[in-house]
């Protein structure tokens, strides 16, 4: 009888863990057939899985369009802005977790609490504020608040990181005349290397991901592939265009399932905020 | 000295965020209007008519029951498949399967959005071919007002579930085996197991993540923008969808700004609530 009630139990974790594969797959499998697909081909009934692909709609996106270069600022925009929130939020964690200072709590929750803010509340300040500066439509627009956002991250996690080594290595080197940037430079960053590029990973990916501010701040020259990825959307004359629309989410798609696929276990860390401990 | 390792840090902030909100708060006392030349103080009236809008009442109304329809959804989807995934003893194959199934929270909102739209198209997406097999009629689901809530809601179940799953089946796992061993041991059914060893040990980490993912549902817009645009109507007009809304296109920014600190009043009270149980959970 147990024995029965197990395998059932283990067969219907199997059916139910299978449906979610389906489930979470699906659509993504359906676009990329979609990009391979021709006009005719989408609208086929019934719909079609096996067919003669064509690279027409690749071909469309990547030579025709300026898509590549809004991937471009993307790249430039996320990259920049990760640098910045590493670097700072490496020298707040290290502050935080080593030092004595005043109300280190409060400062480490401010910090937090960026996080928290609705960018809806933000975008107004901002764009008048940066319409004063002469930055629209630049990458500072967006590398400036990203930064901020992705520093309440960083400093998080790498608090916590950082907190885990004991503090005697450090003082030995600091005893042998080694100074502070050394510390961090050959022990620490060592140490916490997985965890450090893990955060930088997934700071590099949310970044890439915003579009509400990168919406507003930016027009032509500077717009990330966020936004730009909206132009294969139907509106107004402009028709559907399921095929570029599809070659466009995959292209965006793929670096993000790429890092995301190495670094996985770590980013699980990220996500829990080092509150579950294995 | 220490000091000069928050500082440059702490510039950042104070310039980047800081001085834009107290910005905020200003503009919000002001009649503000983009484009017209003067502006006047006009205190807290912006902030009583926000109350008496009923778009403002609309959108409350619309980011509250998606909150709170995705948010347990989500939970209670992400519960059931990390219990389903510990059942599961195969080590090589939760390494493999894991994933692929968290993959879609890693996907920018807006893609997500563009995916699903062009599946729920009227005229080729393939849930609507697939009704038609069926012999049923063509459903416009993003045009219609009962069902774009619903399709938004999918979509954000789709999404955010393995964000549950993840969190929770590392919960599961952090679940000293011995509570395991005893009941079986002494014979509780699964329903027992669940509701009496499993259920505490994971109450603190699903308040957290409850707290965290409402949190971000309250901010919702990437994909009403894609999916919706608000519509039809004003059906899926959520909070930061009507401010940027007041903003960008009616141009008044003070009134927009006084939206905006409601939206963040919101907020606020839900973070102090996750603060208070991250101060409980970290023991």
């Amino acid at each position: 009888m147990i024995t029965l009630r197990v395998s059932l139990r283990k067969w219907v974790s199997w059916i139910v863990l299978g449906l979610f594969v389906v489930w979470s797959l699906f659509p993504l499998f359906w676009t990329v057939l979609t990009s391979f697909k021709t006009i005719g081909q989408v609208y086929a009934v019934p719909p079609l899985i096996v067919f003669p692909p064509t690279l027409d709609n690749w071909d469309y996106v990547i030579r025709y369009t300026e898509f590549p270069r809004f991937y471009l600022n993307t790249l430039i925009i996320a990259g920049l802005s990760t640098l910045l929130s590493m670097t700072l939020g490496l020298f707040i964690a290290y502050a935080l977790a080593r030092f004595d200072i005043k109300r280190k709590d409060d400062i480490a929750f401010f910090i937090l609490s960026q996080r928290i803010i609705p960018p809806a509340t933000l975008v107004i300040p901002f764009y008048v504020l940066f319409i004063t500066l002469g930055i629209m439509d630049t990458y500072w627009a967006l590398i400036l608040p990203y930064s901020v956002v992705n520093l309440a991250f960083s400093t998080w996690i790498l608090r916590s990181l950082i907190e885990e080594i004991p503090s005697e290595l450090d003082d030995s080197a600091l005893l042998d005349g080694a100074s502070i940037l050394d510390v961090l430079r050959e022990i620490i960053v060592p140490q916490i290397s997985i965890g450090f590029v893990a955060t930088a990973v997934f700071i590099f990916a949310l970044s890439s991901n915003e579009y509400f501010l990168a919406s507003l701040l930016t027009g032509y020259r500077a717009r990330p592939v966020s936004v730009a990825v909206t132009m294969f959307l139907p509106v107004g004359v402009r028709g559907a265009m399921p095929g570029p629309a599809s070659v466009a989410s995959i292209l965006m798609l793929l670096p993000s399932m790429m890092l995301f696929t190495f670094f996985q276990r770590y980013i699980v860390r990220g996500l829990t905020f080092g509150i579950v401990r294995r | 000295m220490k000091y000069l390792f928050i500082l440059p840090g702490l510039l950042l902030v104070l310039f980047v965020v800081v001085y834009p909100t107290a910005f905020l708060y200003y503009t919000s006392l002001t009649d503000f209007r983009m484009g017209r030349p003067a502006t006047h103080f006009i205190g807290l009236d912006n902030f009583i008519k926000v109350l008496g809008d009923p778009f403002f009442w609309n959108s409350l109304r619309a980011t509250v029951v998606f909150a709170l329809t995705t948010v347990p959804i989500e939970c209670i989807l992400g519960l059931l498949i990390a219990m389903a995934c510990a059942n599961i003893r195969s080590e090589r194959l939760s390494t493999i399967l894991r994933p692929i199934l968290v993959f879609p929270v890693m996907l920018t909102p807006v893609v997500v959005g563009m995916i699903w739209v062009i599946l729920f198209n009227p005229d080729y997406g393939i849930v609507n071919i697939a009704l038609n097999m069926f012999g049923l009629t063509s459903i416009p689901f993003v045009s219609d007002p009962f069902w774009a809530p619903i399709v938004v809601a999918l979509v954000d179940v789709w999404q955010w579930t393995p964000f549950f799953m993840l969190i929770l089946t590392s919960g599961l796992y952090a679940i000293p085996s011995e509570y395991l061993e005893t009941a079986k041991v002494d014979r509780l059914t699964s329903w027992m197991t669940f509701r009496y060893v499993i259920l505490p040990f994971l109450l603190p980490l699903i308040t957290f993540t409850l707290l965290v993912r409402l949190i971000d549902a309250f901010k919702i817009y990437d994909v009403i923008y894609i999916m919706t645009y608000g519509g039809p109507g004003i059906s899926t007009e959520v909070l930061s969808f009507r401010i940027w809304k007041n903003m960008f296109l009616e141009r008044s920014v003070g009134y927009a700004a006084a939206f905006s600190i409601y939206l963040l009043l919101i907020v606020v009270i839900l973070a102090n609530l996750l603060q208070k149980v991250i101060k409980k959970v970290m023991r």
